[in-house]
C-alpha cells in the first residue's frame, strides 16, 4: 500500500512535471510560431505598402502636379481600399494636400514617399504621400492564431503526458518499487535474499534499473561477507584473554567490553556498558584521564602505553599494563580503546628482581670498599718495594748480574703491582661514587702534547713512530678534569703503543663535529681487535685474548677509561679491523 | 610720394574689384534662363512656348537682357508653381491675384484683355448681358467662374471639361450657345471648323498682367518700364497681330 502510494506520488509529480514541461515548450514554440505568424503578416503589410507605393506614386504625383483634388481623392480612395491600410495623405510641405481614411494614432506601421515630378529638366519634389497600415487586423488574427495554437498543443501534451505515465509506470516505476519493497524488508540477519527486478516484464534486461538490482544483490552479497568478517573479528576481540574496553569521548561511558574485561573485572558485560573508565582505574581522576585522553588525541598515531591497576567488583586491586588508542574511523565517531593485560605475575617478578639488584648493589659497595682499603693497604708495602729496588739498581754495580737482573725484575713488578692497584683503586671510587672531579675549561692542546710526551719513552722503546696532529693549532676551549682527562689520553696512547706492531705508527689528531663536539682519534697500526671481542672492549678485566701474552695489562683500562669520559660528560668510541689496526676517539663539547 | 603710389594702386584695386563683381552678377543674369508658365493655350501660348505670351515675354525680357520663356502648364499648377518659385511668374492672371498668391507680384501694365463672349450656330440669337441667355441652352466649361457666377437662369446648363468638348457641345446641337473668351473661342472656332458665330458683342472683360514671383521683385520696375516702351514704339501690337488678330479673320 505504501509502496504503490509513494509510487503513485512520484508518477503524479512526474506527470506535474511533464505537463508542466510540455506547457512551457508549448507557450515557447506557440508564442515562435505568433511571431513568426506576425512577421509574415507585417512583412504582407509591407509588400502592400511597396505595391502602393509602385502602383499609386505616378497617379498622386499627377494629380498633385495638375492641382486635381478630385482625381487625388479617387487615387486615395483605392489606396485605402487596399487591405489592412486604414489611412494615407499626400501632404505638401507641412500641410496636409488630400486625405482618406481615418487616421489613428496607435497599432500603425507608417510608411511615406517623396512624390517627384520631372519638369523643365528637373526633378521636383512636390510632396509626399503617407500610408498608415493598420495592425489590428494581424492582432486580432494572431489572437485567434493563439487559441488554436494552446488548444491543439494542449491536446498534444495531454496525450504525451498520458502515454509518458503509461511508458514511466511500465517501465520504471512498478520495478523502483520492487527495489522500494526489497530495500524496506532488508534484515541485516539474512542477506541470503535476492531482487529479480524483471520477473514483471517476463525477460532479461541490462537497463539502468537492472544494473541496480544487480548492484543491490552484489551489495548484499559484499555485506554479507563483511558481516562474517565482522563477526569473526568481534569472536576474536570477544575471545581476547586481554581486557578491551572502548568508549566515545564525552560521556566516557563504555560501549564494548569483552570476555577479558568481564572475566578480569567480574562484572557483566551488561553492567560494564554502565560504567567509565573512571569507574575500574582507581589511579585515574576526571582531571588526569582528560590529560591523558588529550595528550592521546594530539598524537593519534602511537598509543598511550602505562601502567595502573584495576580494581574488581570485589573491591581487589589489579596491576595492569593499559594501552590507550585513539581511534578515528572515518566517517563514524571517534573513540578510545583501552586494552589492559594483568601483569600481576610480572609485578611480583619484578619485586624479586629488585631484592636482587638491592643485594648485588650491596655486594658491589662492600667490594669497592674492600677494594679499596685493600688498594690502600698494598699502595704502602709496594712502594717501599719499588723505592729500595730502585735504590739497589742505582747502586748496581755493587750487584752480581743475576743479582742485577733480579732487582730489575722486582722493581717492573712492583711497577706493575702499583698501576695495577691505582687502576683498581680508581674502579672502586668511580663504582662507588667516590671520585672527585674538578672540572676547569681549558685549551687541551697543552695538555695532549705532555700525554704525548710522557709515553715518548714507552714508544721509542718499541720504534714506534707517533704523529701528533694536534701540533700548533687553535682548539676551542674544553670543560674537563685535567689530571682525568691526562689519564684517559695516556691510557689510550699506551694501549695503541703496546697493542702495536714494533716499528708500527701511532697518530693523534681531531675533528671539529656538529653540535659543538671535537673529536680526539687515537689510531694505531697494530693487531687489531676480533669483531667477536668488540663487544667487550670496555668490560672490566677482559684482555680481549691477551691474557697470556707478553704484553702488560690488567684489563680494566678502558673501562675506568670510558667511566671517567662518561664522568666528564664525554663519549668514547672505537672503530677496529682485525690485523690492521684500531682508532679509539673521545667526543667532548667545546666552549 | 611713396604714400599716394599706395593710394593709387589701392584705387586701381577697388575699381576693378567693383567691375568683376558687376560684370560677374550681369553675365550670371545673362547666363541663366528664367522659366515663366502659362495656364491657359492656344492661341496665347502654344506647346513649344511660343505664340502671344511666349513673343511678348521673350522680348519683354530681352530688354532687361535677360532670357526667358514661357512653359504651358495646366492652370492650377502654373498658379503653384509660380507662387512656390518653381518657375520665376506666370502669365497671364486677373488683377487681385496677388491676394490669393502671396508669393506673387503683378507687374504693372495688363499683358492682354480677356473678352468673355457666347457662340452659336444660329446668327439670329442675340444677348447682351446675363440675363439675356435664359431663353437658351448653354454651355460653359467648368471652373470658369465668371460664368458659373453669372449663368445662373439659362434654360439649360451643360458643363464640359475642355474647349473641344464645348465646340462640339455646339456643333452637334446640344446647345444654343457657348460662352468662351474672344480670343481663345476664335482659334478653335478655326481650328475645330466649328463654323460658329460670335454672337453680340463681349458680355465682360477682364484685364490679365503678368505676375513675378516675389525673387525676382527686383525685376518689376523694369519689366513695367519695358512693357510700357513696347506698347508704344508699337513692338506689342505687331506681335499681338503677329499671334492674336490673325485668327480672328
Amino acid at each position: 500500500m505504501r509502496n504503490s502510494a509513494k509510487r503513485s506520488r512520484t508518477s503524479s509529480r512526474l506527470i506535474l512535471y511533464i505537463i508542466l514541461f510540455s506547457s512551457l515548450i508549448t507557450v515557447f514554440t506557440t508564442a515562435g510560431q505568433l511571431y513568426f505568424e506576425y512577421t509574415e503578416d507585417v512583412n504582407t503589410l509591407n509588400n502592400n505598402i511597396d505595391n502602393v507605393k509602385t502602383g499609386y506614386r505616378e497617379g498622386i504625383t499627377n494629380a498633385v502636379w495638375l492641382d486635381d483634388k478630385k482625381q487625388l481623392s479617387a487615387i486615395l480612395s483605392g489606396v485605402n481600399a487596399w487591405p489592412d491600410i486604414n489611412y494615407v495623405e499626400v501632404r505638401i510641405g507641412s500641410d496636409v494636400y488630400a486625405s482618406s481614411g481615418k487616421k489613428m494614432t496607435q497599432d500603425i506601421i507608417k510608411s511615406s514617399f517623396l512624390l517627384h515630378y520631372e519638369y523643365d529638366n528637373k526633378l521636383l519634389a512636390i510632396g509626399e504621400t503617407v500610408v498608415e497600415a493598420n495592425l489590428a487586423a494581424i492582432y486580432g488574427h494572431l489572437v485567434n492564431r493563439l487559441w488554436v495554437l494552446l488548444g491543439s498543443n494542449a491536446i498534444k501534451t495531454f496525450f504525451v503526458a498520458l502515454f509518458m505515465y503509461f511508458l514511466f509506470d511500465r517501465l520504471v516505476f512498478r520495478r523502483l518499487g520492487q527495489i522500494f519493497e526489497f530495500a524496506r524488508h532488508h534484515d541485516i540477519q539474512n542477506l541470503t535474499s535476492r531482487i529479480d527486478v524483471d520477473k514483471i516484464r517476463g525477460h532479461k534486461t541490462d537497463d539502468e534499473i537492472s544494473l541496480i538490482a544487480n548492484a543491490l544483490n552484489e551489495m548484499q552479497e559484499h555485506l554479507s561477507a563483511s558481516l562474517n568478517e565482522l563477526l569473526s573479528v568481534k569472536t576474536t576481540l570477544d575471545l581476547s584473554p586481554d581486557t578491551i574496553l572502548m568508549c566515545y569521548p564525552g560521556s566516557y561511558q563504555f560501549f564494548y567490553a569483552n570476555t577479558g574485561a568481564v572475566k578480569l573485572l567480574g562484572y557483566s558485560a551488561e553492567e560494564l556498558l554502565e560504567m567509565t573508565p573512571l569507574d575500574i582505574c582507581p589511579d585515574l581522576n576526571v582531571a588526569s584521564f582528560n590529560r591523558l585522553l588529550s595528550l592521546e588525541s594530539e598524537d593519534t598515531e602511537k598509543a598511550i602505553r602505562f601502567e595502573s591497576r584495576f580494581v574488581d567488583k570485589n573491591g581487589g586491586f589489579i596491576p595492569v599494563q593499559l594501552i590507550l588508542q585513539y581511534l578515528d574511523p572515518q566517517d563514524e565517531a571517534y573513540r578510545f580503546v583501552f586494552i589492559a593485560r594483568d601483569i600481576s605475575e610480572r609485578k611480583k617478578n619484578e619485586l624479586m628482581l629488585l631484592k636482587s639488584l638491592e643485594d648485588a648493589n650491596a655486594a658491589n659497595e662492600a667490594k669497592s670498599k674492600f677494594m679499596m682499603s685493600m688498594s690502600h693497604e698494598l699502595r704502602t708495602p709496594l712502594n717501599a718495594i719499588i723505592g729500595f729496588s730502585q735504590l739497589l739498581e742505582f747502586d748496581a754495580y755493587s750487584l752480581t748480574p743475576d743479582q742485577n737482573m733480579a732487582v730489575k725484575d722486582i722493581h717492573h713488578g712492583g711497577k706493575h703491582l702499583l698501576k695495577l692497584v691505582d687502576d683498581i683503586l680508581d674502579l672502586s671510587k668511580v663504582e662507588s661514587d667516590n671520585i672527585a672531579l674538578s672540572f676547569d675549561v681549558m685549551d687541551p692542546v697543552s695538555l695532549i702534547h705532555e700525554c704525548v710526551k710522557s709515553v715518548a719513552t714507552m714508544a721509542e722503546m718499541k720504534a714506534i713512530r707517533l704523529d701528533n696532529e694536534i701540533v700548533d693549532v687553535l682548539l676551542p676551549k674544553i670543560k674537563i678534569d685535567k689530571t682525568r682527562f691526562k689519564q684517559i689520553l695516556i691510557n689510550l696512547l699506551s694501549n695503541a703503543i703496546k697493542y702495536n706492531e714494533k716499528e708500527g705508527v701511532v697518530k693523534l689528531s681531531y675533528e671539529l663535529r656538529e653540535n659543538a663536539l671535537i673529536r680526539f682519534k687515537i689510531s694505531d697500526t697494530g693487531y687489531g681487535i676480533k669483531l667477536a671481542q668488540q663487544s667487550n672492549v670496555f668490560t672490566a678485566f677482559n684482555r680481549l685474548g691477551h691474557e697470556g701474552s707478553e704484553i702488560d695489562g690488567t684489563g680494566i683500562g678502558l673501562n675506568l677509561t670510558k667511566r671517567l669520559v662518561e664522568l666528564m660528560g664525554g663519549v668514547i668510541g672505537f672503530e677496529s679491523t682485525e690485523g690492521k689496526g684500531s682508532e679509539f676517539w673521545i667526543d667532548f663539547f667545546y666552549q | 610720394m611713396k604714400q599716394s603710389i599706395v593710394s593709387r594702386n589701392f584705387r586701381f584695386l577697388i575699381f576693378y574689384s567693383l567691375t568683376g563683381i558687376i560684370l560677374s552678377i550681369a553675365s550670371a543674369q545673362a547666363a541663366t534662363q528664367l522659366t515663366l508658365n502659362s495656364g491657359t493655350a492656344e492661341p496665347f501660348i502654344t506647346k513649344e512656348g511660343g505664340g502671344f505670351y511666349g513673343e511678348i515675354v521673350k522680348e519683354l525680357f530681352s530688354r532687361l537682357e535677360i532670357d526667358a520663356k514661357v512653359i504651358r502648364l495646366p492652370s492650377s499648377r502654373s498658379v503653384i508653381n509660380a507662387n512656390q518659385g518653381i518657375d520665376a511668374g506666370v502669365i497671364a492672371r486677373t488683377k487681385g491675384f496677388e491676394k490669393k498668391y502671396k508669393n506673387l507680384i503683378r507687374v504693372p501694365g495688363s499683358i492682354v484683355s480677356f473678352k468673355f463672349v457666347a457662340y452659336s450656330l444660329d446668327k439670329k440669337i442675340d444677348v447682351t448681358d446675363w440675363d439675356s441667355f435664359k431663353p437658351y441652352s448653354v454651355g460653359m466649361i467648368r471652373g470658369w467662374r465668371i460664368y458659373e457666377k453669372n449663368v445662373v437662369n439659362a434654360k439649360k446648363i451643360t458643363m464640359v471639361t475642355g474647349p473641344e468638348q464645348l465646340f462640339k457641345l455646339l456643333m452637334n446641337g446640344r446647345s444654343d450657345l457657348i460662352l468662351f473668351e474672344y480670343y481663345r473661342g476664335s482659334w478653335w472656332n478655326k481650328h475645330l471648323n466649328a463654323k460658329a458665330h460670335l454672337i453680340g458683342s463681349p458680355i465682360a472683360e477682364k484685364e490679365m498682367f503678368l505676375y513675378m514671383n516675389k525673387k525676382h521683385a527686383a525685376l518689376i520696375p523694369q519689366l513695367a518700364k519695358a512693357l510700357e516702351d513696347m506698347k508704344k514704339d508699337g513692338t506689342y501690337q505687331r506681335i499681338k497681330d503677329q499671334t492674336l488678330t490673325r485668327f480672328l479673320k
